[in-house]
């Protein structure tokens, strides 16, 4: 079945190139987001940026 | 003040945001709101009761809809975007929108397309591309404008206070992006006139392009710019952070990667090849995932604000909105399981789940947005809290009342369709009982959308108050000014081990789809190597590949390149091959007809089989014909597209071919059956059928909710146009020929004379060159192959 889906047109391996391109940056990401926003100020910090940007303003 | 530090140089710097463009934008989408939902009810009292079609043409359901859809879409939420967009991005960015011109040439440019819009649509200007129907000039208008949106926001960016890009930026870039790509790809088209023209794209190609385009303006029009609003009002409303800024990242990046692969979901079962139909069906599942992500992360930010819950009304929208984000994102994935599709595809029960993305997701985020914003920008209170709960309960009842019509309706109607008897015939041969048990809750929709605009007006009245009562708000804060992007950043991050890595991957992976040897040992090789050196090195520096994705989020411009690259991959990967296998078809079909069909030696079936199939070019009263149906909109309540199901088969006749559209510029395949399939309805009924049934659909069909076309017959074909038209399509590869060209005046007429005479033998008047008789000339037409012309040619003395 593979096989035949191939012979059709040899362009169709390019989906499978944009998956495996697609599943290796879901894993970088992941990795990311496990190792590199450990360090909890910082992710705070960033997670705070809609609340603090206010400060000093004129209204409220 | 702030924290953050890393690029400050101690300086303070005084920002003032600009709101006034902000208070414009909110305007406008109150305004513009009320209109999309007047017409909403207004094409819904149509579908119940057709007298609401009215005796004017430009008030007929074919070029009304298309005009609500465009105001809900591009002129309500379009307008709620950018001022959301505005607010948020300025206060994120502790800068000042880059430019006021740009800021107002956004602003006017996008009024005046709306404008625009709305004096095309109902005229019958349109390309007959659903959410694309907008002529070329107005497409080229639309482009300069986001073009400057564009600008305005990445030069913001550039010269920002604030060193991280907040996750609800990320989102606007995927947004700016990704639009443009989109609307340039879908809009390729070339012109035959000021008014007119015919995309570059052709049936199969022009489907896939259409609906990569169409799910992809759902995904980055209308959720990823009010996904960025969410991350940003949310916290606010609530006054907490985010619930999980960590859940945030990953819904972000699976999100924009994979939402777009789904658009051939809109074509499952359709005579879009099957590998292109696998791969929308397996990524719209996926897309299940991160979409459920973001809707806990918004459930969850707001989980801290429950107390606000009984005294806020923009927490109820809030919270409504996002449960409808849940619902919609669950049953998007459900109604692309092949087998549901089935059932599903082309009944209202589509329309039930939109309504739950648009009014649900859309309206409510806009309206909570709307109640929080307002009264911060007019320095104020909101006039009336009480106002805005009942509100709130009114539209919850009328949107509810809406999608629960049209899953009924919708499920019933492909129930209809499909049941078979005993003998395994069609149960109800005819099509109109199916709408007739659907009236009921066309009806009870109507009643529905009624209420959801009614609570609106009451929205207006309390914003408007609010409005008049409060003074123009100013806000000046004080920010650490930070240096512009630092150049040696870019170095570090384009060396860094996790960008040479994905390089080098994406390299091999490239290589492997050259070389064409899925198994290719070598390459395989290759990245298992380089796969185990990645893992060796980051067990030996985790640090730095824990770095990549801070530098990317401190370097717009980078991660607004990775951004491309990611929703670049799913279109080109799909739509390429499509347009690559189909384009040379019908040449290959006529090199083979001209080779081997004289010698009658029929060697090779697979191009035997393309050439039984493959379309002839239309006449040209025909094509006048096709316009004419392009431009009155039938395709909203039509399709042509059979598919290969049995009851399918069974009601309209062999499933379509891909070969059998080849030449349409643009695809009428449709999304929507209120009435019958039309692929092979030519032959169907006699010439007189069709034109009773056009002047009062209710004479041959008692129950039909199809607006008349009387206004046809004393409209009349310009043979002129017809042939700069054919000619426009030659350069496409429609394969007229010189002769043809020069005789469409006299071949138009030949044929609308058949259609005339035919008519006299039953007292029936009908001009050879009305429109009239060009729509019955395309009708009779579908489906079939070439009809006769050559009677009025014998009259001439013969060839
Ligand atoms: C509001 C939706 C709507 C619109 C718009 C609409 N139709 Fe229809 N059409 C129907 C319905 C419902 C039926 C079935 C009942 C009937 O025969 O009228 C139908 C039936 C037909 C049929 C008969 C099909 C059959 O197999 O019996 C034809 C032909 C047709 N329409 C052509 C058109 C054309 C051409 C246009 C545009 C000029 C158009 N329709 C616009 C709803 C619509």
């Amino acid at each position: 079945m593979f096989q035949q889906f191939f012979q059709d047109s040899p362009l169709l391996v390019w989906p499978l190139v944009g998956l495996a391109v697609f599943l290796l940056s879901f894993i970088a990401v992941l990795l990311h987001v496990a190792f590199g926003l450990r360090d909890r100020r910082k992710r705070d910090h960033i997670a705070s940026l809609p609340l603090d940007d206010e400060n000093g303003g004129a209204s409220r | 003040m702030t924290t953050s530090t890393a690029a400050a140089d101690g300086r303070m710097r005084t920002v003032v945001y600009d709101d006034a463009i902000c208070r414009a934008f909110s305007i406008a989408t109150i305004v513009w709101g009320a209109v999309a939902l007047l017409l909403g009810t207004l094409v819904a009292a149509q579908l119940s009761h057709w007298q609401a079609n009215t005796d004017l043409s430009w008030l007929s359901f074919g070029r009304l809809r298309p005009l609500h859809t465009n105001a809900a879409i591009f002129a309500f939420v379009g307008n709620m975007m950018f001022a959301g967009i505005y607010y948020s991005t300025q206060r994120l960015l502790k800068a000042r929108m880059a430019s006021d011109a740009l800021s107002w040439f956004n602003f006017w440019g996008w009024q005046v397309i709306i404008v625009a819009a709305a004096v095309t649509l109902p005229l019958g200007l349109t390309q007959g591309k659903e959410y694309a129907e907008l002529i070329w000039p107005i497409d080229i208008a639309i482009a300069v404008v986001w073009v400057a949106f564009a600008v305005n926001f990445f030069w913001t960016i550039a010269r920002r206070n604030e060193p991280n890009l907040y996750v609800a930026l990320w989102f606007y870039i995927a947004t700016i992006v990704t639009v443009a790509v989109l609307h340039i790809t879908n809009s390729l088209a070339l012109p035959t006139s000021w008014i007119h023209s015919y995309p570059i794209w052709g049936g199969v190609q022009d489907a896939l392009v259409q609906w990569w385009y169409g799910h992809n303006a759902v995904a980055f029009f209308l959720t990823t710019p009010i996904l960025g609003i969410m991350y940003y009002f949310l916290p606010k409303a609530a006054e907490r952070p985010v619930y999980s800024y960590r859940l945030s990242v990953v819904h972000f990046w699976s999100l924009v990667f994979i939402y777009i692969w789904a658009g051939p979901h809109h074509l499952l079962y359709t005579a879009l090849p099957d590998w292109a139909q696998t791969l929308g069906m397996i990524f719209s599942i996926m897309l299940w995932a991160p979409s459920w992500g973001g809707m806990l992360n918004g459930l969850l930010t707001l989980r801290g604000a429950w107390d606000k819950l009984r005294t806020d009304p923009v927490i109820k929208f809030f919270i409504v909105a996002v449960t409808f984000y849940g619902m919609s994102t669950f049953e998007g994935p459900l109604l692309s399981i092949k087998s549901v599709s089935a059932l599903g595809h082309y009944t209202d029960w589509i329309i039930g789940h939109v309504h739950g993305g648009a009014l649900g997701w859309n309206g409510f985020m806009a309206l909570g947005m709307l109640y929080w914003m307002v009264p911060r920008l007019w320095n104020t209170k909101l006039y009336s809290v009480k106002m805005a709960e009942t509100h709130f309960w009114i539209a919850t009842v009328g949107i509810l009342m809406y999608i629960v019509s049209m899953w009924v309706s919708g499920v019933s109607q492909g129930l209809f369709w499909r049941a078979l008897d005993g003998d395994g015939y069609l149960k109800y041969p005819d099509f109109i009982e199916g709408l007739v048990a659907s009236r009921a809750m066309y009806q009870m929709r109507l009643i529905g959308g009624l209420l959801f605009f009614l609570s609106y007006l009451l929205g207006i009245y309390n914003l408007a108050a609010t409005i008049l009562q409060g003074s123009r708000s100013r806000v000046e804060v004080q920010v650490p000014a930070m240096a512009t992007e630092a150049a040696g950043k870019a170095g570090r991050l384009i060396f860094s081990p996790p960008v040479l890595f994905s390089a080098l991957v994406i390299a091999l992976s490239v290589l492997l789809g050259v070389t064409n040897l899925l198994a290719s040992p070598l390459v395989l090789g290759l990245l298992c190597v380089a796969v185990a050196a990645a893992g060796l090195s980051f067990a030996i520096n985790r640090d730095r590949w824990g770095k990549w994705h801070d530098l990317i989020e401190q370097n717009g411009l980078a991660f607004t390149v990775l951004v491309l690259v990611a929703i670049l991959i799913g279109g080109v990967v799909q739509i390429i091959p499509t347009v690559v296998i189909t384009e040379k078809v019908p040449e290959q079909v006529r090199a083979y007809e001209a080779e081997v069909q004289p010698a009658g030696a029929e060697d090779d079936p697979v191009m035997a089989e393309q050439a039984r199939w493959m379309q002839q070019p239309y006449s040209p009263l025909e094509l006048a014909g096709r316009d004419i149906y392009i431009s009155e909109g039938c395709f909203n309540c039509h399709s042509q597209m059979v598919r290969p199901l049995r009851h399918e088969v069974l009601r309209y006749g062999d499933y379509s071919r891909l070969e059998e559209s080849l030449l349409d510029h643009p695809f009428q395949w449709g999304s929507k059956r209120t009435g019958p399939d039309l692929a092979r309805v030519g032959g169907k009924y006699a010439n007189l059928w069709h034109y009773l049934h056009f002047m009062d659909p209710r004479s041959t069909s008692p129950e039909s909710n199809m607006p008349a076309y009387d206004h046809l017959k004393t409209g009349t074909v310009d043979f002129d146009v017809v042939r700069g038209r054919m000619q426009t399509l030659v350069r496409l590869g429609v394969p007229y020929s010189d002769e043809e060209l020069r005789r469409a005046a006299q071949d138009g007429l030949s044929q609308g004379q058949l259609i005339r005479e035919d008519l006299a033998k039953q007292s029936v008047r009908l001009a050879p060159d009305s429109e009239l008789a060009a729509l019955i000339a395309y009708m009779q037409r579908l489906g079939r192959g070439p009809q006769p012309i050559e009677a009025a040619e014998m009259a001439r003395g013969g060839q």
